[in-house]
């Protein structure tokens, strides 16, 4: 009884669809690209985050960190002296536990060529660890990966660029003649030289079809010539208790600063001198020293903190340009056994952070329940056990997210505001159908009323003009997702090169990803995107049509 | 008999003159330079003339210095007028005038150069003994810019000193530092003072123009000029303040 009012009902909406074509298809078409627009952006970003996600784990931190607590409160300050030692029985119990690690010591300076100066944020590496966990190793674009025990950098390519080390692939015409060419010593190394580059556009351009043994013999070439020699400039961060304290800032800023018992060891370890007024120490007990120092770097007095002055020569043999851009910006790799003694950063075994990864893991997975941070810990702490020891304290496990926390940020940042713009699209489309729907329901008000004369009800009516706004969305959705399809297969597969642009940017614009942008398959978003752009349509027909129906009947039959 | 007794009186002669001749030994000699430069405070108004690759800048200031813990610096040149730093209880502080805000400048930014010159903050505020820093050792004499001047060269008492080497030059006849080298632990050259001009000014010589080189800067040098300078006076508290830098 009820199919035949609502079959009737149904086909009234398709033939005032089809009554009124155009408007049809303008929003039909309105709809539809904001779906897609919806699709493409929503697999855009989440593509972009996929990448910068695994990038971030393969190429920068793994999947979690030993790190001292100290170190990591203020790790932006990069405090050298919060290092720590014995890494490597961790390693070893990490390595029981089925984890591989490595560990780094992260310092920063300037880097002088010989033709300029780049701030370097350096990462003191063990060359097969590394090489082991990250994948950045094998992307040394010229020249190799450094080697250990020898002072020897890897530099990311924005440095080298900046500085002008490694091949350069563009030289301006002054520096292919005066550092390029110039280093040739011989007839038979200019030709080939000259063999290598072609001039493109005013400047000069390596060869693309240059080989490895080329390039090899090419970085030989400048390496004998100096380009690769450079000076690291650093201070070596140490601490120590002053010797000496002025009365008045012992009083007045250290004592304060401490808590009860660092006060109670300041006053034990330091006595008044009445004639220089001033504190002197005088304990030598290393213990006591060692809990004075703990003390004092905990109340962040800085009196206790030292910078020494240190200058090391290196040499730099690869240049690294790998698919995450912070590998390849002002970043230097260097072996960590290269920087122990005195000609180095005098590091005595330290570390500053052990990386940590499930041996054998995936690049293409993010890290699982089993390289969370609590299941590492627990493994850690049974391995460990086993030989008798225990993790020192102090030492904690932290998971990638939590040295990820700016860029998790920014990204849900731009998830936000790009989806907001996006919704902002979807609104104003929805607004058309809005219009659409009021204007057909305006002019149908005296068709209204007059099938409403004939018997129809209002709720049959609201159905109706719904059923026909919905055809809408629902035409509009599924042409928007498989215009959305159609962008995201090319999108997915290929990706769009935006490495010009990023190396614009200085190669590194929030996103972990250096130059090719990929899009990434997102079916629940599209299923819902298509759901709620069909809903929202029929939704529409709502306001006009319910509004025409209150209406008398013999209004609505005399309205113009 | 006689002649022992001529033997010994020759002999202890020729010791004499050898220890006159000898000169001072390399802790009298530093500790010569100490009570010529260590002061405990220091105000003056100076100028610091920083040429850098063809470039030539003038930084104006005003400075307040006590011992080695306070020190408060005024630039009053146009284009960094208002820009001011504080030392105080081993923390050096900036304010900028175009931000309005106080920085802390720690770590490593206190070996950055100071204000584009050849001198890192931590040079520019250092006031420390050298004798309480560095064990002394004389290692010749050398005529330097036409002064006859000892060679001393210098080694840190404590690995946590920031330049673990110095050598200095010092004048023979005034004392006066007339050039300095400062080294890294690696023992690379760092930077090369040199002085142009001392006065003395009570019983002490004190150096009031000089030009430091940051050696690993290419074609750059900082000349550092006083054009008024008064020593050990007393200095009010409230210049080493927050209030003072924010003012």
């Amino acid at each position: 009884m009820k199919e035949g009012p609502l079959k009737t009902v149904g086909t009234i909406a398709l033939r005032n669809l089809a009554r009124h074509r155009v408007k049809t298809v303008i929003t039909t078409i309105a709809v539809a690209v904001s779906v897609a627009l919806y699709i493409a952006a929503d697999a855009w970003l989440l593509g972009m985050n996929l990448d910068s996600r695994r990038n971030i784990v393969s190429y920068e931190i793994g999947a979690a960190k030993i790190q001292s607590d100290a170190y990591f409160a203020k790790k932006d300050e990069l405090p050298m002296y919060e290092s720590f030692v014995g890494w490597e029985k961790i390693a070893d119990a990490l390595e029981t536990a089925g984890y591989d690690s490595a560990p780094r010591f992260v310092f920063s300076g300037t880097l002088y060529s010989r033709t300029g100066t780049a701030p370097i944020l350096f990462d003191a590496v063990d060359p097969e660890q590394e090489t082991a966990l990250l994948r950045y190793p094998d992307f040394v674009e010229s020249g190799r990966f450094p080697e250990a025990g020898r002072a020897e950098l890897a530099l990311g390519t924005v440095a080298a660029d900046k500085l002008r080390v490694g091949i350069p692939r563009r030289p301006t015409t002054e520096e292919y003649e005066k550092d390029v060419y110039g280093a040739a010593t011989d007839a038979g190394e200019a030709g080939f030289i000259a063999g290598l580059y072609d001039e493109r556009d005013g400047l000069m351009a390596l060869r693309d079809d240059a080989g490895a043994a080329e390039l090899d013999r090419l970085w030989g070439i400048l390496s004998r010539s100096g380009r690769m020699d450079v000076r690291i400039s650093t201070v070596i961060d140490m601490v120590a208790a002053p010797e000496t304290v002025r009365r008045d800032r012992f009083e007045e800023d250290l004592l304060p600063s401490l808590d009860a018992e660092g006060r109670a060891l300041a006053l034990g370890s330091y006595e008044r001198d009445p004639v220089l007024d001033e504190y002197y120490l005088t304990t030598d007990d290393p213990a006591t020293l060692a809990a004075l120092l703990r003390a004092m770097t905990v109340a962040d007095y800085s009196g206790a903190i030292r910078h020494v002055n240190q200058l090391i020569d290196a040499t730099v043999v690869g240049i690294v340009n790998s698919p995450n851009p912070k590998t390849n910006g002002n970043v230097g790799f260097i072996p960590l056994d290269a920087l122990q003694g005195e000609a180095g950063l005098m590091l005595d075994g330290a570390v500053t952070e052990l990386l940590i990864r499930s041996s054998g893991a995936s690049d293409t997975a993010l890290p699982g329940k089993a390289e969370r941070p609590e299941s590492i810990r627990a493994a850690l702490d049974s391995a460990l056990a086993a030989s008798g020891e225990t993790l020192p304290e102090g030492l904690s496990v932290r998971g990638w997210e939590a040295y990820a926390e700016d860029y998790l940020a920014a990204s849900a940042g731009d998830n936000v505001s790009t989806r907001v713009m996006i919704v902002f699209l979807f609104i104003l489309s929805f607004i058309g159908i809005a219009n659409t729907m009021l204007m057909a329901v305006l002019e149908r008000t005296k068709e209204i009323g007059m099938m409403r004369a004939l018997g129809m009800t209002d709720g049959q009516l609201l159905l109706s003009y719904s059923i026909e706004a919905g055809m809408i969305g629902f035409l509009g959705s599924m042409a928007g997702v498989a215009l959305g399809c159609l962008i995201n297969i090319p999108m997915v597969e290929y990706g769009v090169d935006f490495s010009s642009m990023s190396k614009e940017m200085g190669g590194d614009f929030g996103y972990r990803v250096a130059a090719l942008f990929r899009s990434a398959w997102n079916p629940a978003t599209i299923i819902l995107t298509a759901a709620a752009a069909t809903l929202l349509s029929a939704l529409m027909a709502l306001p006009p049509t319910i509004r025409a129906l209150r209406l008398p009947v013999t209004e609505s039959l005399r309205f113009e | 008999m006689k002649r022992t007794i001529q033997t010994i009186i020759m002999l202890a002669a020729l010791t004499a003159s050898a220890a006159a001749q000898s000169g001072p030994s390399a802790a009298e000699l530093l500790a010569r330079v100490d009570g010529n430069e260590f002061y405990s405070t220091i105000v003056y108004k100076g100028r610091m003339i920083i040429e850098y690759q063809g470039k030539r800048f003038v930084k104006k200031m005003a400075f307040w210095g006590k011992g080695n813990d306070d020190t408060f610096v005024e630039f009053v040149n146009p284009e960094d007028r208002g820009t001011k730093y504080l030392k105080k209880g081993g923390r050096l502080y900036v304010y900028s005038p175009d931000s309005e805000q106080v920085m802390l400048i720690s770590g490593h930014l206190l070996k950055e150069s100071m204000m584009g010159s050849d001198m890192s903050y931590e040079d520019s505020i250092e006031n420390e003994k050298l004798s309480a820093r560095y064990v002394p050792t004389l290692s010749g004499s050398e005529p330097l810019n036409g002064r006859a001047a000892w060679v001393l060269d210098l080694a840190a008492k404590a690995k946590t000193e920031s330049y673990p080497r110095r050598r200095l030059w010092i004048d023979k006849e005034t004392g006066d530092v007339l050039r300095y080298e400062l080294y890294a632990l690696s023992g690379a050259r760092l930077k090369e003072y040199n002085l142009i001009r001392a006065e003395t000014i009570g019983e002490r010589r004190f150096p009031v123009e000089s030009e430091m080189r940051d050696l690993l800067r290419r074609d750059s040098r900082t000349v550092f000029i006083m054009d008024s300078l008064e020593l050990d006076a007393p200095i009010d508290d409230s210049v080493f303040s927050m209030r003072n830098l924010e003012r």
